[in-house]
């Protein structure tokens, strides 16, 4: 096909038409990066600057790092980061683990009980479970109070579950009937044929679990009575929120914590779970896609 | 191959839809008590506790029995000790309460706690509930039926079936409290009387003890120095007030910044309309009926149309609007009583932060009265005492050593004292402090008017309840119980809040907001009045 025959999106961009898509992601790029940077600029200034600018600072004048030497003086928030990672880690791979056990059988034919079990799932991922029978199951089965109370009553996401068994479907079963013949059981078939063609998937479930565990707050502050459990969101959300919206009338509450402080806090609380994308994204597009389109 | 037809699905969301109906009424249930009748008619009532005022550091300006406060412009010199005895018998005690501060890391090695425990001879063992979630937190844990020794509620937060829930598992407090009895407890007895008044009984008696806040309700924080300056005199009318926000617009300035969920409550009452209702004749009839009330909407309204209010105040959060009070942005904002202390005056660069007066023929609305209050789960008598010897403890009044255990911390450790005797906080209060162990929601002392180093504002303020006490008009519904409303209540005040938020920020009618208040009556407001006015007619009686 001569160059004159190409369909307009096949030829190569005039200059105008890449500049104007250079603007047009300039402006998603800027639109992505400048809140983030106006919360680190923010957490860098001084709190008069702060009061100056209306609460937020673009380009601190003067830079000061007291809002993070603020925080962290006293250990509640490296203890709260600490908790934070030890819960995704343990709670990543645990999830893991079990989605990926139960997809697989799910993923299955002809498992006996697989239907119930598979409505049964559905069952919670239509109609989760409210807040005070959560917590009754929570309390009556001893986990009140610890850790396990953030792990295990989340521990299959029913939309991950549904992602990665359509994903164990798309495995042709010819190698599984292969691998049959040569001996393999199940575990054998999982860990040597399914789950080295599903990296892809495991990877970026493996990331929604990690951020789900890495956001989740409620649940510590119902679950856990004893704050010095608390992850890292909670007592985020203790300082942003602090002052805001106060029913008191009392002096004491007055105290709001600086703009730059509760910056500083959200700088902290976001930039692990960061650092964790860019391992991961070329995963996502094929993981989560293929996972979803199969039947 | 395990699939799901459409007859499954379908299958499956009928079960669903039959979960889903059972599980309101489990929530309906959080309470874990009976469905008692907590209204106080036909009921034998208790007497609230007698008034006996303590007698502590004599005041620079005595208060009064109208609301105002007394007013010290500097730290009593002579602090003493309140000369009560350790109220704890070296058991555990356990309390919920609210919390606006951070998490106070390892109480173990928490100098304050220690002091805490020392000084009421017990092992606290606190459950802090951040503010924000503080009515999930404690359906939760009334569910679970598992609550702890002293129960704190309120705060600006209303729980299901609040009242049910005490009067099912909390103790009776009226043997220990009531009339007379309460002098067994001098710093409870020293709560002024609006303070229970508010509070209220359930079923005819009392079972709790309210945190004191003064009468005051919602108040305008303004920037005097910028009205002086334009020559706004303090006694001010309507007119006037409109006539200098438009004169204090300019220039990336505006008059007054309103957000989204404010309560223009201060202007209302400016106008001269009733607190929340009217009674006539012992009829309840909403506030937002009222031509005053609505006269005010209007109002603040047309300043919003005008340009002189903040424009982006709908969206705003409060902590950010009164930010730009800070920076002078705005020259006036609604805000509670509390806002104004040290804190603002700090942050209130190069002009001096007042409160505006009521205009001309204005009544101020009242608060409750109170912050919050505790009850306490069932025990027995000399458990029972004890509890009231720590929260009596814990109200020890300003100016005692007890007082400074609780709001300043352990002297030397959290504080310092400066050349004037007042105390001086230390690094330490950064990370040990009231605001992330705060006992002071347990019980308190009736609070004064001091502001350490701002003597002539002290004074200023003083000043303002000496005028606005005397025509502060109270909620009529203090105290008293409405089943409905307590259902209601929240869902009632949101739908009026939306609609007077798109009269004044989103250009509607005054009508769309007349047929908003139409809906309220019909949805519970009209039920809830008549509950009222037979409550009212019950207290009176």
């Amino acid at each position: 096909m001569s160059s004159s025959q190409r369909p307009i999106w096949m030829g190569k961009p005039r200059l105008v038409t890449r500049i104007a898509k250079g603007i047009a992601l300039f402006i998603v790029v800027m639109l992505v990066i400048f809140p983030f940077w106006t919360i680190v600029a923010t957490s860098i200034a001084t709190p008069e600057e702060v009061v100056a600018n209306g609460g937020w600072v673009v380009i601190p004048e003067t830079i000061s790092f007291a809002a993070y030497t603020d925080i962290l003086r006293g250990g509640v928030i490296t203890n709260a980061l600490t908790v934070s990672a030890g819960i995704t880690l343990v709670g990543t791979a645990t999830s893991l683990v079990a989605t990926i056990f139960l997809a697989y059988a799910l993923a299955r034919p002809n498992v006996v009980g697989g239907r119930p079990i598979l409505l049964l799932v559905l069952f919670t991922f239509l109609f989760p479970p409210a807040m005070i029978p959560s917590f009754l199951v929570v309390k009556e089965t001893g986990l009140f109070d610890s850790y396990a109370a953030l792990i295990l009553p989340v521990l299959i996401n029913v939309f991950n579950l549904v992602v990665m068994r359509g994903f164990f479907q798309g495995v042709p079963g010819e190698l599984i009937e292969a691998a049959r013949l040569d001996g393999a059981g199940d575990f054998r078939i999982l860990t040597r044929i399914i789950l080295p063609l599903s990296k892809a998937v495991v990877a970026v479930i493996g990331l929604f679990y990690a951020v789900s565990y890495w956001n989740s707050f409620f649940n510590a502050i119902i679950y856990l009575d004893d704050t010095t459990k608390w992850p890292i969101q909670a007592v985020l959300r203790q300082y942003v929120s602090q002052g805001a919206a106060l029913a008191d009338t009392s002096e004491a509450t007055m105290v709001n914590s600086p703009q730059s402080v509760k910056m500083a806090v959200v700088v902290l609380a976001t930039v692990p779970i960061i650092l964790v994308y860019p391992f991961i994204q070329r995963f996502f597009t094929k993981g989560v896609l293929t996972g979803a389109i199969k039947s | 191959m395990t699939s799901i037809n459409r007859r499954n699905l379908l299958r499956l969301g009928g079960v669903a839809a039959l979960a889903g109906t059972a599980g309101p009424a489990l929530v309906a249930c959080g309470g874990g008590g009976s469905a008692g009748d907590v209204s106080n008619q036909g009921k034998d009532l208790a007497p609230f506790p007698t008034f006996v005022p303590f007698q502590g550091p004599e005041p620079d300006m005595p208060g009064d029995e109208t609301g105002v406060q007394p007013l010290y412009l500097h730290y009593p010199q002579d602090v003493q000790s309140a000369g009560f005895d350790t109220p704890g018998d070296g058991s555990e005690v356990t309390i919920s309460m609210v919390t606006y501060g951070t998490p106070p890391g390892n109480l173990e090695s928490n100098q304050l706690y220690q002091a805490f425990n020392e000084a009421l001879g017990v092992t606290l063992k606190l459950t802090l509930i951040p503010a924000a979630t503080f009515t999930e937190k404690m359906s939760t844990m009334m569910t679970g039926n598992d609550f702890p020794d002293i129960i704190m509620f309120g705060g600006g937060n209303v729980v299901p079936r609040e009242q049910q829930f005490i009067q099912a598992n909390c103790h009776d407090l009226s043997d220990f409290i009531s009339g007379d009895n309460v002098k067994d407890y001098p710093a409870l007895a020293n709560i002024p009387p609006y303070s229970w008044q508010g509070l209220g009984r359930i079923g005819g008696r009392l079972y709790a003890i309210p945190t004191e806040r003064p009468v005051f309700g919602g108040c305008l924080m303004v920037n005097r120095s910028a009205l002086n300056d334009i020559g706004v005199p303090l006694d001010w009318t309507k007119e006037d007030y409109v006539s200098a926000m438009a004169e204090l617009t300019g220039n990336k300035k505006y008059g007054v910044g309103m957000t989204g969920d404010f309560n223009p409550d201060f202007w209302a009452g400016s106008f001269g309309a009733p607190n929340l209702w009217q009674v006539d004749g012992g009829a309840f009839t909403p506030t937002y009926a009222t031509d005053q009330y609505r006269e005010a909407i209007q109002m603040l309204a047309k300043l919003f149309s005008d340009g002189h209010a903040y424009p982006d105040g709908a969206n705003l959060p409060a902590t950010d609007m009164k930010t730009q009070f800070y920076n002078g942005t705005i020259n006036n904002y609604r805000d509670g009583w509390g806002a104004m202390g040290t804190y603002t005056f700090n942050m209130a660069k190069g002009f001096t932060a007042d409160f505006g007066n009521p205009f001309a023929g204005g009544k101020p609305w009242g608060g409750q009265g109170r912050y919050g209050y505790v009850a306490f789960k069932k025990a027995d008598d000399a458990r029972i005492k004890m509890l009231l010897g720590i929260c009596n403890y814990l109200a020890s009044p300003f100016g005692t050593r007890e007082f400074e255990l609780f709001n300043y911390g352990v002297e030397d450790a959290h504080f310092t004292r400066g050349d004037d005797g007042a105390p001086v906080q230390t690094e330490l209060w950064e990370t040990e402090n009231k605001t992330n162990i705060p006992m002071t929601y347990v019980a308190s002392a009736p609070l004064v008017l001091y502001y350490n180093g701002y003597p002539d504002e002290a004074e200023r303020i003083y000043e303002w309840e000496k005028q606005v006490a005397p025509i502060t008009q109270p909620d009529p519904t203090n105290g008293l119980r409405s089943q409905t409303w307590t259902e209601k209540g929240a869902e009632l005040e949101q739908a009026i809040r939306d609609a007077y938020g798109d009269v004044i920020f989103r250009g509607a009618d005054i009508a769309a907001f007349d047929e908003a208040v139409e809906g309220w009556m019909d949805r519970g407001g009209r039920q809830a009045a008549e509950e009222f006015q037979e409550e009212y007619e019950t207290a009176k009686s």
